[in-house]
């Protein structure tokens, strides 16, 4: 027959079965699988798209997912409890069931806490049990099938057989060595100080009769069998633990498998075989630590196994450490000699156990304690933890400073505060017979203490946590709340009705209290927000706008210029101080030889021909007195019109006797072009503007390249343009002189070429053209220009002079009135 | 001398109706200015593009491939980045032209930077340096004086000209500041820039002024040949 596995619980259950027979879960799917699912992604594979839209239809219930912020809804889980699993039944029921009840192996220790029926410490640790005792449930864990408790057809490892199992009993069973003698004892002795006054100590805290020596020796040497069994509270997961130490005489070797590698690789150790040879061989602190009160205290059987659980040995220990350390440690105890972690340990144990390991509250703590019990030594911790379990049904809700420790200073503050949640609390409190100071506090009706949850309880407020925070008097900080959640908390509510002294209000007085001034900037304020509110007279103002001034400036420039040419009057007479480039470029006109080449470039814009015909015109005219061939060039495209448009209209005497000039018409290229014109001429202008071979005119006659020119005349009324023909053609010209006859725009930036050298000669503007015409030519376009140049110059230094001033006086008055 | 009706009276009559067009812009801007200021930039468009055409393309580049030899078939390179200009007209096929445009500016610049390292740079510091080339006593002091003189204030403008543009300045608890020595010799560059652009708008105003004079001449010339005044 065939079986199916439980999806869920994992166990075995017949083929015929759609339930799980042990957790009620379905064994068998309710949709057969689909195509899709058959295929299985294998290695090599791409991921198959698949399509999800069925998963969202079958989404249970629709729920949508809690948000942030959202209050989760409550449901019905109770549904889904048949699908919980055993090892989660297992948890629950630790709470809700008895530990005897789970199955758990009825150890002595665990006993007592089983029976309790408020075993809330640990309660989280009550399902490990349930866990251990389902040997079949194969979802356990490793790690959690390590912690089950031998069942009992497991054979009991011997503890005395496996001494390696409690490394901290080789001290007691190692043989002694032989050569072991009365220094090495006095050396035994020779402890640190705080380490021998523990020691001293030791009366105070263990029982008459017991040497320290003797009752560590005797406790930690002597076979298990002589040691009765001490009566500890042990919590359940570590009662499910020690079925190992309940049957310490039949453990046999092979216990030593449930070791650790590390640990079972360790050689096996001699038994020692008298308590002074193991007191020999053992270190000095352990020695030391072997004469603590509660080992004295334990029974010779309490021993018994020691030797088996190295957690109870451990235990023991700690144990009784803390007895020893029930006698305050000296402030002066030398800390070098001791590590760190070992001095605060001692500190924090000390100060415990100082309030806590009183003779009388030590015997306390031990009566609830059966004296039938199996011999268990476990830890003090662990004993402090049964103690809280055996107490935990009258913990006191509020542990006053004094009862808290709050005398013990800030060690144990300390240590609470460095410790969590859980390990707090573990940590020993107050046995139920509490000093007078806590089982005074009124433990009304309401909540009771013992009714929160752990949980709660460790998050507590405990006053002794923070002893600096107390305040100086009850009155100050008000009563502190016994019960309920806010229990150790002082001064939360009010106090009640009537407590607080009551008394009248103080009476304001209504009228508002203002100083002088302040009532006079008031005045001054709502004297000005009124004026804000009312009209105000606005003067009209006769102002004349922009465009008038534009107008009348423009009417009185123009009257200026058209009343010389309309009357014909000569207002402006002539030039008598000369331009200073006059002389030199006079100078470089008469120099020219007869009929020789001269190229005139015509580089400026029609809108200014007016002023460089006016300028040129003379010039030009005293070149062509000499005969002298022209070729014409521009690099503007308006360039060679206006040039024939120069000669028609100044030249026009030349023109008719036969003037030679060859017009080549624009060039193309900008500063390239003129780069290539100064240095291949030809290549650069091959057709003059007619379409006919330039280079072939009788004008060009001997003109190879641009140094056969006999001069440069450059007509421009932009700055960069003759610069451009300054350093483009300075190298090709050789000795050729330039000339440049320019727009009065341009004159700033072309003169320190001139003053430099570079041009050899310079005509500015109707002033220049003036100044030649004036000397070589008869009266034209200068001349006739002149006057009203001359008027129009006057009167728009008059119209400069007086906006000057207005603008001044303006400026004045403006500052005047600020 | 009148005018008679001849090609002459044509052209001096649309002269003389986009003169006053032009100058109707003293009432503001009015469609009359427009309309001339529209008619000169097209009219300027297409003679430039037509001078372009017949004085450079036709018979520098189309004429030579057409009717020259295989060496003018080299004539194509420029052809060929010539019509890759066109192609900035459309922006997806812009960067076609860019080797075009590149080798235009990269020529200028290089044409250009050369030049005035070549002949503005060095000529002018040069001629700043022989200013002070001083002649000789024996020609008189008054002469050695000027030279001097002049040498001197072109020195102090051209350097307090160019302080004056140094605008690096040193942290102060009062804020960035120039040097005390630094902001005089700056001032004294001021008025020397200040003085520039009053020679630079007396320039100008005298080449407005020429151009203004030259159009009211040739009104008057026209009405008075019109009304047989002349």
């Amino acid at each position: 027959m065939a079986e199916v596995r439980c999806p869920l619980c994992g166990r075995i259950n017949p083929d015929d079965l759609d339930y799980c027979q042990f957790c009620d879960a379905r064994l068998k799917q309710l949709l057969a699988p689909s195509p899709d699912d058959l295929h299985r992604i294998q290695p090599g594979q791409g991921p198959i798209k698949r399509q999800t839209a069925e998963f969202e239809k079958v989404k249970p219930g629709g729920n949508v997912p809690i948000h942030a912020g959202e209050e989760p809804t409550k449901k019905d889980t109770g549904d889904l409890e048949r699908a919980l699993p055993s090892w989660l039944k297992g948890l629950r029921g630790g709470v809700d069931q008895p530990a005897g009840e789970q199955g758990a192996p009825s150890t002595g220790a665990a006993a007592p806490a089983a029976s309790e029926p408020d075993a809330e410490s640990l309660d989280w640790l009550a399902g490990l049990e349930s866990v251990a005792a389902d040997d079949e449930d194969p979802e356990v864990a490793d790690w959690m099938a390590g912690l089950r408790p031998p069942t009992a057809s497991a054979p009991t490892p011997d503890i005395q057989s496996a001494p390696e199992q409690d490394w901290l009993s080789h001290p007691d069973v190692e043989e002694p060595p032989a050569a072991q003698t009365e220094p090495e004892k006095e050396a035994q002795t020779s402890d640190p100080d705080w380490l021998e006054r523990l020691s001293s100590t030791q009366p105070s805290a263990r029982l008459p009769g017991t040497s320290p020596f003797k009752a560590a020796g005797g406790q930690l040497s002597e076979p298990p069998e002589e040691t009765t069994p001490v009566v500890e509270p042990v919590p359940d997961w570590l009662a499910a633990l020690k079925p190992e130490a309940a049957e310490p005489a039949a453990a046999p070797d092979g216990g030593g498998d449930d070791l650790p590698d590390w640990l079972s690789t360790l050689p096996s150790i001699p038994v020692s075989t008298t308590p002074e040879e193991a007191a020999a061989a053992e270190p000095d602190w352990l020695s030391n630590l072997k004469g603590l009160p509660a080992a004295s205290e334990y029974a010779p059987g309490e021993a018994e196994g020691l030797g088996s659980d190295w957690p109870a040995s451990t235990g023991n220990e700690t144990s009784a450490a803390a007895s020893v350390f029930t006698e305050p440690i000296p402030a002066a105890a030398p800390s070098g000699e001791v590590p760190d972690w070992l001095s605060k340990l001692q500190s924090d144990v000390s100060e415990a156990s100082r309030q806590e390991m009183a003779p009388e509250e030590f015997e306390t703590a031990r009566e609830p304690f059966p004296a039938d019990k199996p011999a268990e030594v476990i830890p003090d911790w662990l004993s402090s933890v049964e103690a809280g379990d055996a107490s935990a049904a009258s913990t006191p809700a509020l542990v006053l400073p004094e009862d808290s420790g709050g005398s013990s200073g800030s060690g144990q503050a300390a240590f609470s505060l460095e410790t969590p949640d859980w390990l707090s609390k573990l940590r020993p409190e107050k046995p139920v017979e509490a000093p007078s100071s806590t089982s005074e506090e009124p433990q009304e009706a309401g909540l009771e203490a013992a009714d929160l949850p752990s949980w709660v309880q460790a998050m507590r407020p405990v006053e002794s946590v923070i002893v600096d925070a107390q305040p100086t008097s009850f009155e100050e900080i008000g009563a502190a709340e016994a019960t309920g959640p806010l229990a150790g908390m002082r001064g939360v509510l009010p106090a009640s009705t009537g407590m607080a002294p009551i008394r009248k209000p103080p009476a304001y007085a209504i009228k508002l209290q203002m100083t002088s001034n302040q009532q006079r900037y008031a005045a001054q304020l709502e004297r000005m927000i009124v004026e804000e509110g009312q009209p105000r007279e606005v003067k009209p103002v006769r102002q004349f706008s922009n465009q008038l001034w534009r107008i009348l400036i423009s009417l009185i420039l123009i009257a200026a210029v058209l009343l010389p040419l309309m009357t014909g009057m000569q207002l402006a007479p002539d030039m008598v101080l000369y331009p200073s480039e006059w002389e030199a470029t006079s100078q470089l006109l008469d120099s020219f030889r007869p009929e020789a080449p001269i190229l005139i470039v015509f580089d400026y814009d029609p809108a200014l021909s007016g002023e460089l015909q006016a300028a040129a015109a003379p010039v030009i005219d005293h070149i062509l007195y000499r005969n002298s061939r022209l070729a014409l060039l521009s690099t503007s495209p308006t360039g060679p019109a206006l040039a024939e448009q120069f000669l028609v209209s100044t030249q026009k005497y030349h023109l008719d006797t036969g003037l030679l000039y060859t017009n080549l018409g624009y060039l193309a290229g900008g500063p390239a072009g003129i780069r290539l014109f100064a240095s291949d001429p030809h290549a650069a202008v091959t057709l003059d503007v007619d379409g006919s071979p330039a280079w072939g005119s009788a004008a060009l006659q001997g003109v190879g390249q641009l140094s056969d020119f006999a001069a440069l005349i450059l007509l421009t009324d932009d700055a960069d343009t003759g610069r451009l023909w300054i350093e483009q053609t300075r190298a090709a010209l050789g000795t050729t002189p330039l000339l440049m006859i320019i727009s009065a725009q341009a004159e700033p930036m072309i003169r320190p070429y001139f003053d430099a050298g570079q041009i050899q000669g310079l005509v500015t503007g109707l002033a220049g053209g003036k100044a030649y015409e004036q000397t070589y030519a008869a009266p034209g376009l200068a001349r006739r220009y002149w006057d009203s140049f001359g008027l129009g110059t006057l009167a728009a230094l008059i119209i400069i002079s007086i906006g000057g001033a207005m603008g001044a006086l303006a400026s004045w008055r403006a500052r005047r009135k600020v | 001398m009148s005018l008679a009706f001849s090609w002459d009276l044509l052209t001096g009559l649309l002269s003389f109706l986009l003169t006053l067009m032009v100058l109707s812009y003293l009432i503001g801007d009015n469609p009359a200015f427009r309309v001339a200021i529209y008619l000169f930039i097209g009219v300027s468009a297409g003679y430039a593009a037509a001078i372009a055409w017949n004085q450079v393309l036709k018979p520098r580049l189309f004429m030579p491939l057409l009717q020259g030899g295989w060496t003018d078939f080299l004539l194509l390179v420029p052809l060929m980045l010539g019509l890759l200009m066109f192609t900035k007209l459309s922006p997806r096929a812009a960067r076609l032209g860019s080797p075009s445009l590149a080798l235009i500016v990269g020529v200028g610049a290089a044409v250009a930077i050369g030049g005035a390292v070549l002949g503005t740079l060095f000529p002018q510091t040069l001629a700043v340096v022989n200013q002070f080339d001083l002649p000789p006593a024996s020609e008189g002091w008054s002469k050695w004086l000027g030279v001097l003189g002049e040498a001197l204030l072109m020195l102090v403008g051209t350097v307090s000209t160019l302080v004056y543009f140094h605008f690096s300045t040193k942290a102060t608890p009062g804020g960035p500041q120039r040097g005390k020595l630094i902001q005089a010799i700056a001032w004294v560059g001021q008025i020397f820039v200040a003085v520039t652009f009053g020679v630079l708008f007396a320039g100008v105003f005298t080449a407005a002024m020429t151009a203004l004079i030259e159009r009211m001449d040739f009104l008057v010339t026209f009405l008075s040949q019109l009304l047989g005044f002349g």
